[in-house]
């Protein structure tokens, strides 16, 4: 208990997370913004009701649409690293910690308006964009570790050099197995996907899986025959050690995709809300 | 016969190692199984997969010994095929075997066998990345981002765009409907939503504010606030945050002069009319100093900082329809003196004859030219009227019920009847809220009661004149009673003759004379209620000033009455059961309205706004809210440079 909190320790002064940075330097800075936005609303009084027509509305809107398109630029910065206190990890940090506040700012600016048009459109784009960088954050920050607990000491390229390997040992152990029982098992060489789509990849223990299907019909013969064949114990112990480290490629799949697949809300509805940004200034003012 | 099996394994360099075997004839057994004289060590081959034979020499037969033991010749699978030797080798293949069977030239065969694919698919570790990564195993990000975006800018831009413009036909159709609602930034008011059929009916040139000609073009009876030069001077210098708000709405187009600076539209049911107290406040919190010669007192606060009422009163007498304002304080002041120098009124229900057409109760005093109070032309006080113990509510008690006053005697609704809105009242009218005791019936005759016409002193005069004289007629020509006959009849019935014709008709006249004059005089019918001026020359000639009731005493507010009747007395406000003359104005002060409202609703009061009350537009005056501020604009005034423009060009 006490070894593995101190490796910890040991671990979090050597790596501190994005969240952390700069002592929480950017979680202050929008805490502040977010508290004058909510202080200026409470105070200010706007009749017949708050709206982003006031000038409040305006005010508010702006910081927001500023915001957006700042936090859009992160998309650009990280394609350029330099270091210091404009480093990746800071202006991470900075992204998150606004991006939060820019989910009340701009509620604030709507004045708690909604409707079926434009305006809301862009506003239900946003808090998509805002909530699935929430879930990349809790994704990076819980997975990672995982991650390194499944695989062990392995990397995934031992991983699947050793699939590779029990496979070879498994073509030549089934050599003696009746036709029936041989076709399983190069079906579970062979028609095993170790990877699968992007959404079916984060279902790490599959129903259809021929390695599985293989086991079980071993299994079941070894058990209904009172006389089971020598070959058939090798070849059973090898696919259980196929399947462990099937479970293993697969869960390190499955983390993969979560960290990546996020991004493939994110990134997309970030366009949509620009676009959607655009159409609602535009037409606010068309209508001036 | 003997057949060579050689294993042919070619190396990754290209070199081939072999490996032999022997087989007896004459059949040869290919499989999988460690038995087979042909061993190909395939989990796609069978355990016992085909079976070669040489029905004769140079004939070679290869046929299937199982069910899944399928045999390749010439890109086709057949169960068996029988080959030449002496045309050439026979060529076959067994899974992943290439097979090559040709004679030797001992008599026996050789069989060639070459692993010809490699081993199926096993992952190989370049692709690991590949194989891990979602990268193009979907969609790809900027794929979706872009077509995502595009759309969004076409449905939601373009489109509303094309449909909307100004130049746009107006198809009516659902696109243009659609297209309105998807721009729509909040809901039309209920006062615009039925009148206005489509945005560019206020919204007329595309990137151009609402100007206030488009509101004028429907609102034209709608009035200015007050005369704009003196609205420019009752401005306070802007400060800087409000300077900076006014010159940065300027640059974006919306001057704060605007209609809509106030009414903000797309805020729902009744967005568009609220008006920020601020808007009042801004020019009525000391605008005295401003504006030196204004009637009007300052105001920032309902609590805090409001004038006392001064309801609008009238003054009879004192021209065709004159009014003053007093101020509450200065009323409430002179009531209690008048109240503490006048007598209690007398009980005077004594010899007060209903149908009689008299009034004999105290004489009020009346409220002299000049002093604090309404001087609506009535003698009326409420206090007689509403004593529990008096003898009004007495008298009523007895009147007959189907005029409605039951034991309680009058009530204050019995007079002031609510009008449909139950926001005022209706007018008094005196046959159908005083008749029941104030009666102008002056005589029975034949069991029909004679009355007057209210309101027409020439014609009561005449009206008891011609009933005199046509009594005296019937009597001479015997069409009067005989029961009647004997109440005219002077001295003791049967001892005096009629008098003869013409003195007969004198005294008839002479008794509608005495009767004229006491309908007049204090205590007659008239002088009871009304201000009556006889005239000088002793005859019938007198003049009755008009009655003028005021339906509001407060008219630049707002009273519903109606929300106040929940829980609340007409007396809690207005101390109608102490007032004993009609002067007395029973509109309560500022601070009994303050028990409950307050501007901002701080300390549990019910949150009251300057428009709570008041109205912007003014009742009267000059139309067209936009002309004269053009006229201003035009001449260079600016909502910034109020302190230069009102000094040199509106001193």
């Amino acid at each position: 208990m006490r070894a593995s909190q101190s490796v910890q320790r040991r671990a979090s002064a050597r790596h501190e997370s994005f969240l952390k940075h700069a002592g929480y330097r950017y979680a202050w800075a929008a805490g502040a913004l977010s508290a004058f936005a909510l202080l200026a609303y409470v105070i200010i009084d706007i009749e017949p009701r708050h709206h982003g027509g006031s000038w409040l509305g305006y005010t508010l809107g702006a910081i927001s649409a500023g915001l957006i398109l700042w936090l859009t630029l992160l998309g650009l910065r990280k394609r350029a690293i330099t270091g210091g206190g404009w480093s990746l990890k800071g202006w991470t940090s900075a992204h998150v910690y606004l991006g939060l506040s820019l989910s009340l700012i701009a509620t604030l600016h709507a004045g708690f308006q909604v409707g079926w048009n434009i305006h809301t459109l862009a506003y239900v784009l946003m808090m998509i964009v805002i909530l699935s960088g929430l879930f990349g954050v809790y994704v990076y920050a819980v997975i990672p570790r995982r991650m390194s607990d499944n695989r062990g000491e392995t990397s995934s390229k031992e991983m699947l050099e050793a699939i590779a390997a029990i496979d070879r040992e498994l073509r030549i152990a089934a050599q003696p197995l009746p036709d029936a029982f041989s076709a399983r098992i190069k079906d579970a060489i062979e028609k095993t996907e170790l990877v699968r789509g992007p959404l079916a990849r984060l279902n790490a223990q599959p129903r259809s899986c021929p390695t599985r299907h293989a086991i079980l019909a071993l299994r079941a013969e070894i058990e209904a025959d009172a006389d089971p064949d020598d070959s058939f114990g090798p070849v059973v112990s090898l696919l259980e050690r196929r399947r462990a480290l099937l479970l293993r490629v697969r869960r390190y799949a499955r983390y993969k995709a979560l960290l990546e697949l996020w991004l493939y809300v994110h990134v997309p509805c970030t366009f949509g809300l620009i676009a959607a940004l655009i159409a609602h200034i535009v037409s606010v003012f068309y209508f001036w | 016969m003997t057949a060579t099996i050689r294993y042919v394994t070619r190396r990754a360099d290209g070199r081939e190692s072999v490996r032999t075997a022997t087989a007896a004839g004459p059949a040869y057994l290919v499989g999988r199984a460690s038995g087979s004289d042909v061993h190909l060590q395939d989990l796609a081959v069978g355990l016992l997969h085909a079976k070669i034979t040489a029905p004769s020499p140079g004939l070679v037969r290869v046929q299937s010994a199982s069910a899944a033991g399928r045999i390749m010749v010439d890109r086709r699978f057949v169960d068996q095929a029988q080959f030449d030797l002496a045309r050439g080798p026979a060529e076959l293949k067994i899974g992943p075997f290439d097979l090559s069977i040709r004679a030797t030239d001992g008599g026996g065969l050789q069989i060639d066998v070459a692993r010809v694919q490699p081993q199926s698919a096993d992952l190989r570790a370049d692709k690991v990345k590949k194989v891990f990564s979602l990268r193009g195993a979907w969609l790809s990000k900027r794929a979706s981002a872009w077509a995502l975006g595009l759309t969004i800018l076409l449905l939601g831009l373009t489109f509303p765009m094309t449909r909307l413009a100004p130049g746009a036909p107006v198809s009516g159709g659902a696109d243009r409907a659609i297209a309105e609602g998807l721009w729509l930034a909040g809901e039309t008011s209920h006062a615009h939503a039925g009148a206005i059929d489509s945005c560019g009916a206020c919204h007329k040139t595309p990137f151009v504010s609402v100007e206030d000609e488009t509101c004028v073009d429907c609102h034209q009876s709608t009035l200015h606030h007050a005369d704009p030069g003196r609205m420019l001077r009752a401005q306070p210098e802007a400060g800087p945050f409000q300077a900076f708000l006014i010159s940065t709405a300027e640059l974006f187009g919306k001057p704060s002069d605007r209609c809509t600076a106030c009414h903000t539209e797309h805020n729902g049911p009744d967005g568009v009319l609220p008006v920020a107290d601020m808007s009042c406040v801004g020019c009525h919190a000391g605008m005295s100093e401003r504006l030196a010669d204004t009637d009007l007192g300052d105001a920032a606060d309902f609590m805090a900082a409001h004038p006392e009422f001064r309801p609008t009163l009238s003054d009879v007498g004192a021209g065709p329809d004159p009014v003053r304002r007093w101020d509450i304080a200065a009323l409430e002041a002179q009531r209690a003196a008048r109240e503490s120098a006048a007598d209690a009124p007398a009980e005077a229900c004594d010899g007060f004859e209903i149908g009689q057409a008299n009034f004999r109760g105290y004489d009020p005093p009346l409220l002299p030219a000049g002093a604090a109070g309404d001087r609506s032309g009535l003698v009326f006080p409420h206090a007689v009227h509403l004593d529990k113990d008096g003898c009004v509510t007495a008298i009523a008690r007895d009147l007959d019920p189907s005029f409605g006053y039951g034991e309680e005697g009058l009530g204050c609704a019995d007079c002031h009847e609510a009008d449909e809105a139950r926001a005022l009242f209706r007018p008094i009218a005196m046959e159908r809220h005083c008749a029941a005791c104030h009666s102008l019936t002056f005589d029975t005759v034949n069991g029909v009661p004679r009355a007057l016409r209210h309101g027409t002193p020439e014609l009561a005069v005449a009206t008891l004149r011609d009933f005199y004289q046509a009594r005296v007629v019937n009597r001479v020509l015997g069409l009067t009673p005989a029961a009647e006959a004997e109440r005219f009849r002077p001295g003791p019935a049967g001892l005096r003759p009629p008098p003869p014709g013409r003195a007969v008709f004198r005294v008839a006249d002479q008794e509608a004379s005495r009767r004229i004059h006491g309908l007049f005089a204090p205590r007659g019918a008239c002088f009871g209620c009304h201000v009556v001026t006889p005239p000088a020359d002793g005859g019938f000639g007198y003049a009755v000033e008009p009655v003028r009731l005021r339906d509001q005493f407060l008219p630049a507010a707002r009273f519903p009455h109606a929300p106040h009747e929940t829980g609340m007395t007409c007396l809690d406000c207005h101390a109608a059961e102490t007032s004993a003359s009609a002067g007395d104005v029973l509109i309560p002060s500022i601070e009994t309205c303050q028990t409950c409202h307050a501007s901002d609703g701080r300390r549990g009061r019910i949150p009251s706004s300057c428009a709570s009350c008041h109205g912007y537009h003014a009742l009267e005056g000059q139309p067209a809210m936009s002309a004269e501020t053009s006229a201003l604009r035009a001449e260079g005034w600016t909502p910034l440079a109020r302190t230069a423009f009102v000094g040199a060009t509106h001193p």
